[in-house]
């Protein structure tokens, strides 16, 4: 009785708030945030999201129709961890940074292909510092470097937590690689990244040994939403 | 695609509990500890848990928060069947706990903590203790401690403490109203020594216990016959079915089976891992020298001009709109330009200032270099922002960006808008209504614990001009047992609170109508103006002045009222009972999450005295606090309880969901809704209104702004 009394007092507790909230007519007629996902839930609901079709899409497409008309820098995510694929565009340049959205107005930004920065998604990188990494790939970096980059994430408590990670820098030599459609000659690099002794993650750069482009990439974005996987159209602008 | 942001969303909803909250060993009392007996340990900071278990027809109802690293404190709700008291064949109690862990574990070093169990109860289960626990190896943690009053119990012996003094060597027996801290009984009497052993098994989702209790439930055992105490030990195991919930089952004193739920969440961490929202709009960055259209920054002649000024209002409106952000007046000269928002839907005030400052520089001609943004709260502008064009451009990107724009942003009392202002039409007069559910619910009364009603609620409010507006809210009760209550306030004070048995049997029920005027008196000064029927169960005036400077951690504040006792129909009517009640205010943020309230002045029942609050404050509005009254009411007029205390606690809707949201009301939980010490209830006092837009709120979740 008196665990069944406690369990309903909370989940009552928080349910009937969250309904008393939501559920009801006003005279708004702009839903708020809340009750706009609320609405696309149950519209959703039973619903598997096709998750592949943008990859049928763009498999089914040549380089040349993919970039269609314009020359906007463009790229294609493939997010790993909730097999999702979407293709951004570029829509801000501030210095060295590009900043991509897709259409559902989730922002990735890089510097010079290296991920820094997103919104959107929930578990976002709040920010990357890149300068190490950076500047050993754009000085066309040989054998093993060292780099350090510090990430920051927003918790749920709206702190900003930075977490600096040392990595090492390791050059693979020039392959062919895939990369929509297309066979590329890259320099591959494997940056392993470590904190307080373990191993973090490892991210993989291809970038042309000559123009420095990095043109596909597979880079770690959080611990919830796992690795980004990159392919480059149209490069960023910066 | 389109689905993009919703899958991961989706996906990070289940996931993110997972890496999050941490559940901690608790004992039946929902404290630290294994199955009556604490340990030395602490929760993790800022745990709240809910535990809810029971054996031989004792069931604890418990709410923990981890109040700091080291402090723990819990309230209880008991019901204990056979436990004859009058004619009531289950007795019911409330109680708290305070427990204080005076070491971490280290390599040799045990984690030891103090504790007071049921210090300001009715203390049938007080009782005082010392421990210890120290883990043997990373699966087994032992623990022995030295108990007090109920915790020596069993095998007591004389109190050590007693040579130190003598009048440590006995406790005086006796509940009377319980409610206040019994310090006299403290860790005097006999003591006892208790222990156990806890072992994680290699199966991570199943640890084991067992304990030496030394609790001789002496009263259920004896005079109430609630069951056979056989043995001192005591065994349980632990299934952790999630990350926030475990299940306890256990056999007790040699005769008993009992179970316990868990339930641990941290405000720490959010449920969902993150904020959904979209991305807000990345800065527009102005050509840099010898870049094509540099020269545009030293166009000006647009400035000043008021077809200019209303086409870029109304396009910075349209580029807000999806944030919900209502820019009710603009002033533009050549070089800055200042916007009045009304933030609808941000719960962080720099997450509203962040998306207002970078659609400015996408939309502002390049000659603006200074950026005002002030937040309208009720109709009173609160907060300037002033914010350099150039440092938002520069510092986009900063790996530190939060922390640079902090030092560069200066936030100040709003003062006259400069140049050309536009002002919004259609702001005032307007009428906000909705229509929706509403649940009521009591809790605690003997009769019966959790009483509810359910039914439809009709709220308006016509904004007449900036501050001033006429609110009100009328419910209509469905179905429910609210008006079941029968027990009749025997209070020796006016029945200022306690007849609210009489007014919960109204099905249609006037909750409020006033008329309310919020105004800037002067600098750093809010003033307030309520007329009407305020709050159920009174009407009449209140009049409030708050001083509080936008980057101050201090505040002061004066309220005064004369109100009536409304009738129990709840109606227009009132009754004879009329009283001036008013109290000066005292607001400290103490930093780190901490703050505090003191106010001193004159109560509904005519009493005087002072009600003291604390408060942990989270960034993402979170509150869990405690507060008490002390007046000149003498406890034995007060009756059961004392004095009137409570607990605060508001969970944000956006905490949950995940989407940006300003819900979320602060609940207070009372043992005990008695007549002493009782203060109006005003919908709308100034302090948080206001403070949510200064920078003691503003700083600690300035991340936000780039958010």
């Amino acid at each position: 009785m008196g665990e069944v009394l406690a369990l309903r007092g909370f989940s009552a507790f928080i349910g009937a708030f969250a309904a008393l909230t939501i559920v009801g007519c006003s005279s708004d007629n702009n839903p708020t945030p809340i009750q706009d996902s609320l609405i696309a839930a149950i519209r959703e609901f039973g619903k598997e999201p096709d998750t592949q079709a943008n990859r049928r899409a763009v498999e089914a497409l040549t380089r040349e129709q993919l970039t269609g008309v314009g020359s906007n820098p463009t790229i294609l995510v493939d997010v790993e961890v909730a097999d999702a694929y979407a293709s951004l565009f570029q829509i801000s340049l501030n210095g060295q940074h590009d900043v991509f959205m897709t259409a559902d107005q989730v922002t990735v930004t890089f510097s010079k292909g290296l991920l820094t920065a997103t919104r959107g998604i929930g578990a976002d990188l709040y920010s990357a510092d890149v300068s190490q990494t950076r500047a050993a790939i754009q000085g066309g970096a040989s054998g093993v470097v060292a780099t350090a980059r510090v990430h920051r994430s927003l918790s749920g408590d709206n702190q900003v937590i930075a977490i600096r990670y040392e990595c090492s820098l390791v050059d693979h030599g020039v392959e062919p690689v895939v990369s929509i459609h297309k066979t590329f000659r890259l320099r591959r690099y494997v940056e392993t990244c470590r904190f307080d002794g373990d191993e973090v993650f490892a991210n993989t750069y291809w970038v042309d040994p000559v123009t420095r482009v990095m043109w596909k990439s597979r880079q770690w974005v959080s611990p919830l939403a796992g690795y980004f996987g990159i392919d480059v159209l149209i490069p960023g602008k910066s | 695609m389109k689905f993009f942001r919703l899958i991961i969303a989706a996906l990070l909803a289940g996931a993110g509990g997972a890496a999050t909250a941490e559940t901690a060993s608790l004992n039946s009392f929902g404290m630290p500890g294994l199955l009556d007996m604490p340990s030395g340990e602490a929760a993790p900071d800022a745990q709240f848990s809910i535990t809810s278990g029971g054996f031989a027809g004792t069931y604890r109802n418990s709410m923990t928060f981890q109040i700091s690293p080291r402090l723990t404190g819990s309230f209880r709700y008991t019901m204990i069947g056979g436990w004859t008291v009058g004619p009531l064949t289950t007795y019911l109690d409330r109680s708290f706990d305070i427990h204080y862990r005076l070491t971490e574990e280290g390599r040799y070093m045990p984690a030891i903590a103090v504790g007071l169990r049921d210090f300001i109860g009715t203390g049938i289960y007080s009782g005082e203790y010392l421990v210890a626990t120290k883990h043997l190896t990373q699966n087994l943690k032992v623990t022995v401690g030295l108990g007090w009053g109920r915790l020596g119990s069993y095998n007591g012996f004389r109190n050590p403490l007693a040579s130190i003094h003598p009048g440590f060597a006995t406790r005086t027996g006796g509940a009377g109203l319980g409610g206040t801290p019994r310090l006299g009984n403290w860790f005097r009497g006999d003591a006892a020594f208790f222990g156990g052993i806890e072992w994680q098994s290699p199966n991570p989702r199943l640890s084991f216990k067992v304990e030496y209790s030394s609790d001789a439930y002496t009263r259920e055992i004896g005079t109430h016959s609630i069951f056979v105490h056989r043995s001192p030990v005591n065994f349980g195991v632990d299934y952790r079915l999630s990350e926030r919930t475990r299940l306890s089952g256990y056999y007790m004193y040699g005769s008993e089976l009992g179970f316990r739920v868990t339930m641990a969440l941290n405000p720490k961490n959010s449920p969902i891992g993150g904020s959904l929202e979209g991305a807000p709009a990345p800065v527009f960055v102005r050509p840099g020298p010898g870049e094509e259209g540099y020269e545009l920054r030293d166009r000006t002649d647009w400035a000043g001009q008021s077809e200019w000024s209303h086409s870029l209002r109304d396009n910075l409106q349209a580029a807000l709109a999806a944030d919900r952000i209502i820019i009710l007046s603009a002033g533009f000269t050549a070089t800055r330009v200042e916007v009045r928002i009304r933030n609808e839907i941000y719960g962080s005030a720099a997450q509203a200032i962040g998306r207002v400052a970078r659609m400015m520089s996408r939309v502002l001609p390049l000659s603006v270099e200074t950026f005002v943004v002030t937040i309208v709260e009720a109709g009173m502008p609160v907060v300037s922002a002033t914010i350099q064009r150039s440092d938002l451009e520069a510092l986009e990107n900063d790996p530190d960006a939060a922390n640079a724009m902090l030092a560069r942003v200066k936030l100040t009392d709003p003062v006259r808008m400069q140049g050309d202002i536009v002002r919004a039409d259609g702001i005032y007069p307007q009428l906000k209504w909705r229509i929706g559910p509403y649940l009521r619910y009591s809790a605690f009364d003997p009769d019966n614990p959790l009483r509810a009603d359910v039914g439809i609620r009709v709220q308006g409010k016509y904004d007449i001009a900036p501050g001033l507006s006429v609110s009100g809210s009328l419910t209509q009760k469905v179905v429910g047992n609210m008006n079941t209550v029968t027990r009749l306030s025997s209070s020796a004070l006016p029945h200022v609170r306690s007849d609210y048995g009489f007014y919960d049997k109204a099905d249609l029920a006037l909750e409020y109508l006033t008329a309310d005027y919020l105004f800037r008196p002067g600098r750093n000064l809010y003033g307030r103006i309520s007329l009407g029927y305020l709050e159920r169960m009174y009407a009449g005036v209140s009049a409030e002045l708050l001083w509080k400077p936008v980057n101050s951690r201090f505040a002061l504040g004066a309220e005064v009222n004369y109100v009536a006792q409304r009738a129990f129909d709840l109606g227009f009517g009132v009754q004879s009972y009329q009283i001036a009640t008013g109290h000066i205010s005292a607001y400290l943020d103490m930093r780190n999450g901490y703050t505090a309230q003191v106010d001193v002045g004159r109560y509904l029942a005519g009493d005087l005295g002072a009600t003291f609050t604390v408060d942990r404050e989270f960034a993402n509005g979170w509150i869990v606090g405690a507060f008490f009254t002390l007046t000149d009411v003498p406890f034995a007029t007060y009756g059961e309880g004392s004095f009137d205390k409570g607990i605060r606690l508001r969970i944000p809707l956006s905490w949950t969901s995940g989407k940006p949201s300003k819900a979320g009301t602060l609940s207070v939980i009372r043992p005990l809704s008695r007549d002493g010490g009782a203060r109006l209830e005003i919908r709308n006092r100034l302090y948080e209104t206001v403070r949510r837009n200064h920078r003691s709120r503003l700083e600690p979740a300035w991340g936000r702004f780039w958010r």
